[in-house]
């Protein structure tokens, strides 16, 4: 799905918009049942939670955080991690070892690449780790190794780079088959990726929530389209 | 009486009126003169909104005919109209400040120039359409006689009016009405700018009466002597109860058409114009006071002329100084307030009611509000001993006779004029247009008169009148009488509009109309007047603006008024079938709406499907579901839909007809269809045939002609007779009663011979043998109700 197919305005009947406004329901979360998927009455009221999770098999999919700030925006993606899995696996056996949140931080500065309209000032990528944040420039690229070795060595020294300037931090999340749905952005990041790896280890589920004031949607959308694009295509991220 | 005569006349002293007469006579002319100039400046200046249409150089016409008037007779005038305010007697200071728009003005400042009226001294309006007001006469006169008194109803129009058909139409039905009226043509030579001669080949305006079979005089109308003394008779004669009579008074405005108009212009010389200002109605007058009758002096009449002076300046002051209308009032005086009658709002106790008949229900209606109020008048073609064209007046002639249920002649325009004059003068008139679309031939009446009366007046005059017509299609009635148009005259501020789905309502409705405050368009269906239904007997009001829910349901809202009222109940018991519950609301009055039911109904069941026998262009169902966007658009679960009557005039051909009207099968559909989201989509927007590159469609496939099917199943034919059956007839008759059979079983009959008869609401029926042969069977005993088309008997050849 492109980005302008993620930016459609959602087709919503003026009774279930406001039956999901009572309910503090988030329309997008929902399926419409009406002519061209348009959102009724009837998909609000037999909406239960649960059922709320898109498949994992779609490719893509609109999330946003249930209680919104005014200047927050925010765009989910299903990423296919297959081939990247297939890839390491496949280096590591020539030697070379990466994990998947060593990719991360590359595709997400491609992502910044293709899409300059997204970027908001600064180009680096604050690592949120478990003590702190690790900042890590895209411009010029380092090379993986780099990033593997940046990564491990802030994970050992806990050091804090909280304040060190970055466009966006990189949350990774190990709770395994959970949807983020709404993460604060982080004091001084106008971009925030949070990433949760699925238990089977065949996708991953995106959050990009962005200051909307910094970052406008189309291009918010376009850049998580990009990542995703860079992640299912993955050849590309170690060229 | 001629000019001359009227001046011999004038000549012998014994013959010349009170002094006192005579002086007020010139005391009003200069009134009248120094009014209109000070206007004049003001409206160079300025200080009046608009323009002026001034009355200097007629004034003669107007003081000599007012004269003989009281404030309880009623003068209709024109838009050169000052001049006949003033002779009736409205105060100098108010009709200024009229002119100037302000609130202290005879009308508050909503009427203006062209539209000034006062109750208090019986002036009827000037008006701003020509011909308008000469109808409105003879309405008041007939209400001061059907009122047991003597008043009378005086119109004042020009030459160019004598061409109009509100002229002829009203002077007709004046003579044969024996009205106490009384017409004054003012024959200024010119039509604004077309001189008579161009316009007509018979320019002796007088002379016309004889078309009427009334009198009609010619008089100098500069001289206010001659005018007061042909006045003097045609009242007299009008209040004496020998009719009316017509009177052309020959004048000249020594000023343009209106003011800012040049005075000559294209169309006059300045010789004429000379000659006529030698020949000044106040210069005239005050050479004959002094110099012929010697009943004043100069210096007398130079002191009336300065009192005057003093009471238009103070007019000028009082009106300048009179403060704006407030703006916050502009809403006020549109209709009554509140709009329904008293009797309409009291609770009512379900009392008694009985199965009746359409018509039958609304003549007991009528019947009952004509014996309470005496001050009731029924004006209609054929509407008097014969009964009405539907039977819809049926036994009404007989019991309130000719004086009441008044035969008109085919003059819509003239006694709906009439009708608007009475009522506003404290009688009550219906006028039956018969025909929905006949209306049109009196729209100027129905839009422009009774509908701003209220507005113009600022609640100081209304018209209580029912405008009563069949409506909408049945059965090949054709492209003129077939309309409905309840939401043309919904469109009019100050129109109530009334569409009746039963005969309970129907009678409630006109029961409520007879009783209310201003015009109301009383839209019966025709398709309904076989219909029957439980009627409360009695005392029955239905209100204007509450509907009524005909069904009730969850799941979507059907609208629907008039005839489509059955036709959704039916669509909505075949949605039952299928698990859809419609909500069917009557909304019963289209002005005042009701839309507070809709909403509420829409906010239960969250859909709508608007139902209407009118056409779907700047109609009833855009008006509906656009005020639920406004009012209720978080309810809405899908796009409300609307169905209406295909957009072209009505068809003859019965299989054309079929499918121009919304039927059953339609609702049903277009409610599944905004029950999936999906309203039916119109084209009556007539955009396609704009883009050339539209492509055509392929022709459809001929449409097999289908045998009209009766309204009602006939009862199985037996064996391979010949069926005797009830013929089709007049439209409206639904059903007959079988009173006598001929023949018997068994008995020979003749191609040709009676034998049968079937009495029906309007008329007993011969049945005739359709073949020779042997009467076979008699399916249909004495006193069996039978349908139209129905079989009653058989006979084998």
């Amino acid at each position: 799905m492109n980005a302008t197919a993620q930016a459609r305005r959602l087709a919503v009947s003026p009774y279930a918009r406001r039956l999901a406004r009572e309910r503090a329901l988030p329309l997008e979360t929902l399926r419409g049942s009406g002519p061209d998927g348009r959102i009724l009455a009837a998909d609000v009221l037999s909406f239960v939670p649960v059922a709320a999770a898109v498949s994992p098999d779609s490719d893509a999919s609109l999330v946003a955080p249930a209680i919104a700030a005014p200047r927050i925006a925010a765009f989910a993606a299903s990423v296919a991690l297959g081939a990247l899995r297939d890839l390491l696996a496949a280096l590591e056996s020539s030697g070379h070892v990466f994990d998947v949140d060593d990719v991360l931080p590359r595709a997400v500065g491609r992502a910044f690449h293709e899409t300059p309209d997204a970027r908001a000032g600064d180009n680096a990528v604050a690592l949120e780790l478990a003590g702190g944040q690790a900042v890590v420039a895209t411009v010029p690229e380092p090379p993986l190794t780099a990033l593997r070795a940046t990564r491990l060595a802030a994970l050992a020294d806990s050091r804090d780079e909280a304040q060190e300037p970055a466009a966006l931090s990189l949350r990774l999340l190990a709770a395994g088959d959970i949807r983020p749905m709404a993460m604060p952005l982080l004091p001084g990041r106008s971009m925030r990726l949070a990433v949760s790896l699925g238990m089977a280890g065949d996708h991953a589920e995106c959050l990009l929530t962005v200051d909307a004031a910094s970052v406008g949607e189309d291009a918010a959308a376009a850049w998580l389209s990009a990542l995703k694009s860079a992640i299912e295509q993955p050849l590309r991220l170690f060229v | 009486m001629s000019a001359a005569r009227a001046r011999e006349d004038s000549r012998s002293a014994s013959n010349l009126p009170d002094r006192k007469i005579l002086l007020d006579l010139f005391e009003r002319m200069v009134l009248l003169r120094r009014f209109e100039s000070i206007a004049q400046i003001a409206c160079r200046k300025g200080e009046t909104p608009g323009f002026l249409h001034l009355y200097i150089g007629e004034e003669a016409t107007g003081v000599g005919v007012c004269a003989h008037l009281r404030p309880t007779d009623w003068v209709t005038s024109t838009h050169r109209g000052h001049g006949h305010a003033l002779a009736k007697g409205a105060d100098p200071g108010r009709v200024m400040a009229e002119l100037f728009g302000k609130a202290d003005g005879i009308c508050g400042g909503r009427g203006g120039t062209m539209h000034l009226y006062d109750r208090s001294v019986g002036l009827f309006g000037t008006n701003g359409i020509v011909a308008a007001g000469i109808g409105h006469a003879v309405g008041i006169g007939m209400s001061a006689r059907q009122q047991g008194r003597d008043d009378i109803g005086v119109a004042f129009f020009g030459d160019g009016a004598a061409n109009h058909g509100g002229f002829h139409e009203a002077l007709n039905f004046a003579a044969v009405q024996r009205a106490p009226a009384v017409f004054i043509c003012e024959n200024n030579l010119y039509a604004t700018a077309t001189p008579l001669k161009s316009i007509t080949l018979n320019p002796e305006i007088a002379s016309k009466a004889a078309s009427y079979g009334m009198p009609g005089v010619a008089v100098d109308g500069n001289d206010v002597f001659a005018v007061w003394l042909a006045m003097k008779e045609a009242t007299e004669r009008a209040r004496a109860g020998k009719g009316p009579t017509l009177i052309e008074a020959k004048t000249y405005r020594t000023v343009g058409h209106h003011e800012g108009d040049p005075v000559i212009g294209s169309y006059r010389t300045q010789e004429e114009l000379d000659a006529w200002i030698k020949r000044d109605p106040i210069d005239m007058f005050r050479k004959k006071l002094i110099e012929e009758y010697g009943i004043a002096d100069a210096e007398a009449l130079a002191a009336i002329e300065t009192r005057i002076e003093k009471v238009v300046e103070q007019a000028l002051t009082f009106a300048r100084n009179s403060p704006e209308p407030d703006p916050s009032t502009v809403r006020l005086h549109v209709f009554a307030d509140p709009i329904n009658p008293p009797a309409a709002l009291k609770p009512r106790a379900v009392g008694e009611t009985r199965m009746q008949g359409w018509l039958e229900a609304v003549r007991d209606g009528i019947a009952e509000e004509m014996r309470a109020d005496p001050a009731i008048l029924y004006f209609g073609e054929g509407t008097g001993e014969r009964g009405g064209s539907f039977a819809h007046t049926k036994n009404l002639w007989q019991e309130f006779g000719a004086e009441r249920m008044v035969d008109t002649p085919i003059s819509e325009q003239g006694f709906t004029a009439a009708a608007v004059g009475a009522s506003a003068t404290g009688a009550r008139t219906v006028s039956d247009l018969m025909f929905a679309d006949f209306a049109f031939e009196t729209a100027g009446q129905i839009f422009l008169q009774a509908a701003k009366l209220r507005y113009m007046t600022s609640g100081l005059m209304s018209a209580p009148m029912v405008v009563r017509v069949g409506a909408g299609a049945l059965r090949s009635s054709g492209p003129h009488h077939s309309g409905i148009y309840h939401p043309v005259f919904a469109h009019m501020p100050g129109l109530i509009v009334c569409v009746p789905s039963t005969p309970a309502d129907a009678k409630g409705l006109m029961k409520t109309a007879l009783r209310a405050g201003d015009p109301v368009i009383m839209l019966e269906p025709k398709a309904l007047f076989a219909a029957k239904g439980e009627v409360p007997v009695g005392e029955h009001f239905v209100p204007f603006g509450v509907a009524r829910i005909a069904r009730a349901g969850a799941d979507i809202s059907i609208v629907a008024a008039g005839q489509m009222v059955q036709r959704a109940l039916e669509a909505a018991e075949v949605l039952a079938g299928e698990g859809i519950e419609a909500e069917v609301i009557d909304p019963r009055t289209i002005m005042p709406l009701d839309i507070d039911t809709i909403v509420a109904s829409v906010r239960k069941t969250h859909r709508l499907l608007i139902v209407d026998e009118a056409w779907a262009m700047c109609g009833l169902g855009g008006e509906i579901a656009q005020a639920i966007n406004e009012l209720a658009f978080d309810e809405l679960d899908a796009p409300p839909g609307r169905l209406h009557t295909a957009p072209t005039s009505h068809p003859f051909a019965p299989v054309l007809e079929r499918a121009m009207l919304v039927d059953t099968a339609r609702i049903a559909q277009g409610a599944r269809d905004v029950m999936s989201g999906r309203p039916p989509v119109p084209d009556h927007w007539y955009t396609v045939g704009l883009k050339s590159t539209a492509p055509a469609k392929p022709a459809p496939a001929p449409v097999k002609a289908l045998p009209p099917a009766p309204p009602v199943q006939s009862p199985a034919a037996s064996g391979d007779d010949e069926p005797v059956t009830m013929p089709f007839g007049d439209l409206t008759v639904s059903e007959g009663t079988v009173i006598k059979w001929l023949k018997a079983v068994g008995d020979p009959v003749r191609e040709g011979e009676l034998i049968a008869e079937i009495e029906t609401d309007k008329a007993v029926v011969e049945i005739e043998a359709p073949v020779s042969g042997t009467l076979a069977a008699i399916d249909q005993p004495v006193g069996a109700v039978v349908p139209m088309g129905g079989r009653i008997g058989g006979i084998k050849k």
